[in-house]
């Protein structure tokens, strides 16, 4: 069984009085460990497939289970505490909290998982730091940072709590392009070398092309589902 | 969890708003010390003046007294045996500062042109000067036990008659025989008490004048002074328990059920208070929430990325709670510590009242320092704070987390 399941998956938008079909009948399935990429034109329903696959929002019918578990089945709480424990964000926009420094921003998800001790969790936050190249900016906060920095703070921490699945809605659309491949070698880097599943929705062409593993979505259909089996892993690492 | 840091740094962060939220809790918070601070001092000094210008802090008569006096005067008073017996007694009670004694009757003041009915106390002149130190002389002198013919009248009673210091009256009484007797008497000086009403009738004489009009050697009252106002019902206890021991046939009352009205000032009183309050945390309570609001709104997205992350909805709700009450904890203390600061200055000040209704003389601004009124304005604007932040926090935590997201 596949560690994600997606199956004839639909979800509708109420607006005023229409209704709009996000996704129709929608099915994939993502082993653990894939990398995949979600592709297809604005309005495609990219970011609604990832939210309802990262427990962020509700569907209409079908199913997904993640790791074998029904993942709409169960109360908000339940749902915050899977999230924590299982998945880990990269947004557009970076999303780190203004008050807290990097390596407090990064930290968060140690203590919302609370699994660890204070010493583990130091270790832990600092090791990544180390990871994604910002162990000297620890105490700088994000709006002493580079867009491409920022984005590194956010990569360590969606992965810090090592998280099973790794979630990333357009992580490089605010990075010139050179900083945007160096930060999606990275993180791919550092997530195949947790073992987290990524799923990517990405406008970048190119990225699609090379992908192990690439969705195309249209009208919230899926159009195109190409597993390129020839691929070296190494390719897009260092890109 | 960071919610202090994350709660403290946010306050740090929004300055100009947090100054904003918690001058409005300050200057609301400052003004309820000062406000409350007038207030009981005008309590105190009300309490203080009623207490020394006619009641005492307790006055004590034989028992039977308090129901009968009016239509049997005469059957109901002290015997000088038992007076000297309860004064002794209250010279061993600590607090106890003073004790005088008093004979109360009715009788007819007139010259040779007209007469008045006056209200008249006989009285230890010493002991009795000490009791009334808030009865003001306006004219002449006091009472003087080595003239036993002197006597003072209220203003009104002067007044009414047309009495000046030096004139001679005559004093027309029922002694306790029922036959009709009088003596001579000579105004020595005149006097105001804090009411009119009680002035337009009042005379005070040497007690020994009065026995000798009545033929009685008994009195009314043995009237107490005690150096401390709170000490009263501890003073009351110990009357109660060593009366009983000794086997005395008194009762007595305190001053407080004697001056009715004074009661009814403090629930005047009580009530502007509690309306200035009610306004100053309504606006606490906009000024706060509008704040909450304003702050939640802004941190839409940080919110959704929270929930993102894991976090609950209970942990959003506390993250913003601690927020609200943080500020609300700031505003309040700084408010207590400048109302308190505020307090001192005007005190130090000594600025002049002009004379309240009913009186001639004017008094300093004072105001008192009531740490229950600091503790309970602590305590309401932190309630208040947890309400007002309570319902944009639980909005908050319940905006889905997609939308919450999509908001830049
Ligand atoms: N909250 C919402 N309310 C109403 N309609 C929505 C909402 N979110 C998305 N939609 C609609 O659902 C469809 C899919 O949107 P979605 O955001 O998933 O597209 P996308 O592929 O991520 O697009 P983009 O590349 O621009 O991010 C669009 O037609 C969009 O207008
Ligand atoms: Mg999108």
């Amino acid at each position: 069984m596949s560690f994600i399941q997606v199956k004839n998956l639909t979800k509708y938008y109420q607006l005023g009085k229409n209704s709009i079909q996000a996704l129709k009948n929608v099915s994939m399935n993502i082993d653990e460990g894939e990398q995949l990429f979600l592709g297809g034109p604005s309005g495609s329903g990219k970011s609604t497939l990832l939210h309802i696959i990262g427990c962020l929002d509700r569907y209409d019918t079908g199913s997904v289970t993640i790791d074998g578990r029904d993942v709409t089945l169960t109360n908000d709480r339940e749902m915050s505490d899977f999230r924590a424990f299982n998945i880990g964000f990269v947004f557009q926009n970076f999303n780190l909290l203004p008050v807290l420094n990097v390596f407090e921003n990064v930290q968060y998800p140690l203590l919302l998982s609370r699994a660890i001790s204070a010493d583990q969790r130091r270790k832990r936050v600092k090791e990544i730091l180390e990871s994604v190249g910002l162990d000297a900016h620890a105490e700088h906060f994000p709006n002493e940072l580079s867009g491409g920095q920022r984005q590194r703070v956010a990569i360590a921490r969606a992965l810090v709590h090592k998280p099973k699945l790794l979630i990333a809605d357009e992580p490089t659309a605010n990075l010139d392009s050179t900083t945007g491949a160096v930060i999606m070698a990275l993180m791919l880097d550092l997530s195949l070398k947790h073992g987290s599943t990524v799923i990517i929705c990405t406008h970048n062409q190119e990225l699609l092309v090379q992908a192990q593993r690439c969705v195309m979505l249209r009208d919230g259909e899926v159009t195109n589902d190409i597993v390129t089996q020839i691929q070296s892993e190494n390719t897009y690492v260092y890109a | 969890m960071y919610t202090l840091k994350v709660a403290w740094r946010n306050i740090l962060r929004h300055k100009r708003r947090s100054i904003f939220a918690i001058l409005t809790i300050v200057v609301g918070v400052a003004n309820i010390v000062m406000f409350g601070g007038f207030v009981e001092a005008n309590y105190i000094g009300l309490r203080e003046s009623i207490i020394r210008s006619q009641y005492g802090h307790l006055q004590i008569h034989q028992k039977g007294y308090e129901l009968n006096f009016r239509q049997e005067p005469n059957q109901y008073r002290l015997s000088p045996e038992s007076a000297q017996q309860v004064q002794a007694l209250l010279e061993t009670i600590p607090h106890v500062l003073i004790t005088s004694r008093r004979l109360e009757f009715t009788g007819l003041l007139g010259n040779e042109k007209t007469s008045r009915a006056a209200i008249i106390r006989g009285v230890d002149p010493d002991s009795e000067a000490l009791i009334n130190s808030a009865l003001t002389i306006i004219e002449g002198v006091d009472l003087d036990p080595d003239k036993q013919e002197g006597v003072i009248l209220g203003e009104g009673l002067a007044q009414g008659i047309n009495a000046k210091v030096g004139d001679r009256l005559t004093l027309l009484g029922t002694t306790v025989n029922g036959v009709m007797n009088a003596v001579d008497v000579e105004v020595v000086g005149i006097f105001q008490s804090f009411a009119k009403e009680y002035d337009d009738a009042a005379m005070m004489m040497v007690l020994e004048n009065a026995q000798t009009l009545l033929n009685t050697q008994s009195i009314d009252t043995v009237v107490v002074l005690l150096d401390d106002t709170l000490a009263l019902p501890e003073v009351v206890r110990a009357v109660a328990r060593e009366s009983q021991q000794r086997q005395f046939d008194i009762e007595w009352i305190e001053w407080f059920r004697l001056a009715n009205f004074y009661q009814k000032v403090v629930d005047l009183y009580n009530g502007f208070f509690l309306f200035i309050n009610l306004v100053i945390y309504v606006v606490v309570l906009f000024g706060i929430s509008n704040t909450m609001i304003v702050t939640v709104m802004e941190r839409t997205f940080e919110i959704g990325t929270l929930r993102a992350m894991g976090m609950r909805r209970s942990g959003i709700v506390t993250q913003f709670l601690t927020e609200g009450i943080m500020l609300a904890s700031l505003g309040a203390i700084l408010g207590i510590a400048i109302g308190i600061a505020f307090t001192w200055l005007i005190n130090s000040l000594e600025i002049m009242m002009p004379a309240p209704p009913g009186s001639s003389k004017g008094y300093p601004l004072r105001l008192e320092y009531v740490e229950e009124i600091w503790l309970n304005s602590v305590s309401i604007v932190l309630i208040i704070a947890f309400f007002a932040t309570l319902f944009p926090a639980l909005q908050a935590s319940r905006k889905a987390i997609v939308d919450a997201l999509r908001h830049v």
